[in-house]
């Protein structure tokens, strides 16, 4: 028996996403993707179809390569008016209770612990249906907005992207047990200090040392974000780098964590 | 297809160092334009072509590759080169199919429809028919469906292919319990043991993990 055939939708929180021109359209609403009721509707005609997702797209740049300028795109609309695809969640998560989301999130110019904590803040929310497309960019205008000259070198910014992937499961998978918040009303303690430690990173580009309250909240049965990008990039070629990475990283990280935050290892209460 | 094979195939590669190459599920880029007949939905998609923007699809295709498309001629063949932008739409059409020589007129028509993904055009039973052939012959576990007019591009695939996948018994009947991972077919909500991530744990979250 073959495998059930999976199906995302895959769509933007722009006018026109992979069909340029075709918001003339006489039947075409995506010029609608900034109302809630364009998306909401969405989210439920496509879990009455059993989809297992919406993945949602993102640039944060615009295509301005073509003729070295911003205006085919914007005469076009070509990806562009776009907004931010994360906010759409919570409003299609409230009228649905199964559709999964996926959501473009470029980790190239936002800094880890609030990027982790509002895909956590999502994870909550959809009580465990979020997911993200764990992505670097390719425009250089993406780069100009966040204020640099243009983006890093292909290879390093995958170089990044792998110790930013590190960072981001030391704050979801290191930080908080999952049975942390006791919520013990007769003893007065809502978190109990033994079951939640820093995550403490030390990589090339990145260190992180943050105390990141997580897991506290979640439902009992949220769980890790599900993730990942198709496309054939040539890290994916070869051994893959992270399963080396990581055994090391677990060891020197936890031992990390006991130079620097002895007490905190005791407990406090 | 021929682009997306040796893809599929090196990600299930690179999961076997360590985890289940199965356990990875792997959407493709498609396009949907269906209907009830084979040839209505063929008139239409020539309707749906006429609106495409050549100009809109090479502003797409110059911020993939990185390559100022507008400095071509429409007949010239487009040739690799290697810039800090995304690497895949420029391998999909230079070298991921040898035998296939593309000019910027073809890739602005191509791409104009369902950007660099394959456009499945027909009935229900038709794209029923292109999607098994896809995963028969390149792996991938399914779809990622990008509109063409939205939102009726979904609608459409709800109303008539998602029906009849489901007569093939390639489609499920009902959502599986539990979060987006469970619902996919991990083996419980949180990852895998397997899984680098997991190496970040305390040894008490793995007791828990393990119990």
């Amino acid at each position: 028996m073959p495998n059930e055939i999976l199906l995302n939708a895959f769509s933007m929180n722009a006018v026109g996403h992979q069909s340029p021109g075709l918001w003339r359209h006489p039947r075409d609403r995506s010029g609608e993707f900034n109302r809630l009721p364009f998306w909401t509707e969405l989210a439920r005609t496509l879990e009455a179809g059993l989809f297992d997702g919406l993945f949602l797209a993102d640039v944060l740049g615009i295509y301005d390569v073509y003729g070295a300028s911003p205006d085919a795109a914007l005469r076009h609309g070509t990806q562009v008016p776009a907004n931010d695809p994360s906010l759409l969640v919570p409003a299609m998560a409230a009228v649905t209770k199964n559709l999964g989301f996926g959501v473009t999130s470029n980790l190239s110019y936002e800094n880890a612990f609030p990027f982790a904590r509002r895909m956590s803040t999502l994870d909550h929310l959809s009580e465990g249906r979020i997911g993200w497309n764990v992505v670097t960019g390719y425009l250089d205008s993406a780069a100009r907005a966040a204020g640099l000259n243009k983006q890093r070198a292909h290879d390093d910014r995958y170089a990044v992207a792998e110790e930013y992937m590190d960072v981001v499961y030391s704050l979801w998978e290191g930080s908080w047990d999952d049975d942390a918040a006791v919520r013990d009303v007769a003893r007065g303690v809502f978190t109990d200090p033994d079951r939640v430690r820093p995550a403490v990173y030390r990589g090339r580009h990145f260190f992180a040392r943050r105390g990141a309250s997580f897991r506290a909240l979640a439902p009992a049965h949220a769980g890790d974000l599900p993730g990942g990008h198709i496309a054939g990039r040539p890290g994916l070629r070869g051994p893959p780098r992270r399963m080396r990475v990581h055994v090391g990283t677990k060891r020197d990280g936890a031992e990390a964590s006991r130079r620097r935050y002895p007490a905190r290892r005791r407990g406090r209460s | 297809m021929t682009a997306l094979k040796p893809r599929v195939a090196d990600i299930r590669l690179a999961a076997e160092a360590g985890r289940d190459p199965a356990a990875i599920k792997i959407f493709a880029m498609a396009t949907v334009v269906t209907g009830p007949t084979d040839a209505r939905r063929g008139s239409q998609a020539c309707g749906l072509s006429a609106l495409r923007q050549s100009r809109g699809a090479l502003t797409l295709m110059s911020g993939w590759t990185g390559v100022d498309l507008s400095t071509f001629r429409l007949d010239d063949e487009v040739r690799h080169v290697e810039t800090d932008a995304g690497r895949t739409a420029m391998e999909n059409i230079t070298r991921a199919d040898p035998s296939r020589v593309w000019t910027v007129r073809e890739v602005a028509q191509h791409v104009g429809i369902g950007g660099i993904g394959p456009v499945f055009v027909g009935s229900g039973r038709t794209v029923a028919d292109l999607m098994e052939a896809w995963i028969a012959e390149t792996g991938v576990d399914g779809f990622n469906l990008a509109y063409v007019v939205a939102p009726e591009s979904f609608e459409d695939v709800v109303e008539h292919v998602v029906p009849e996948l489901q007569r093939r018994g390639r489609y499920k009947r009902a959502y599986a319990p539990g979060t987006l991972r469970e619902k996919l077919g991990g083996a419980g909500p949180r990852l895998p043991s397997s899984h680098p991530a997991s190496g970040f744990r305390s040894p008490r979250a793995h007791a828990q993990a393990a119990e």
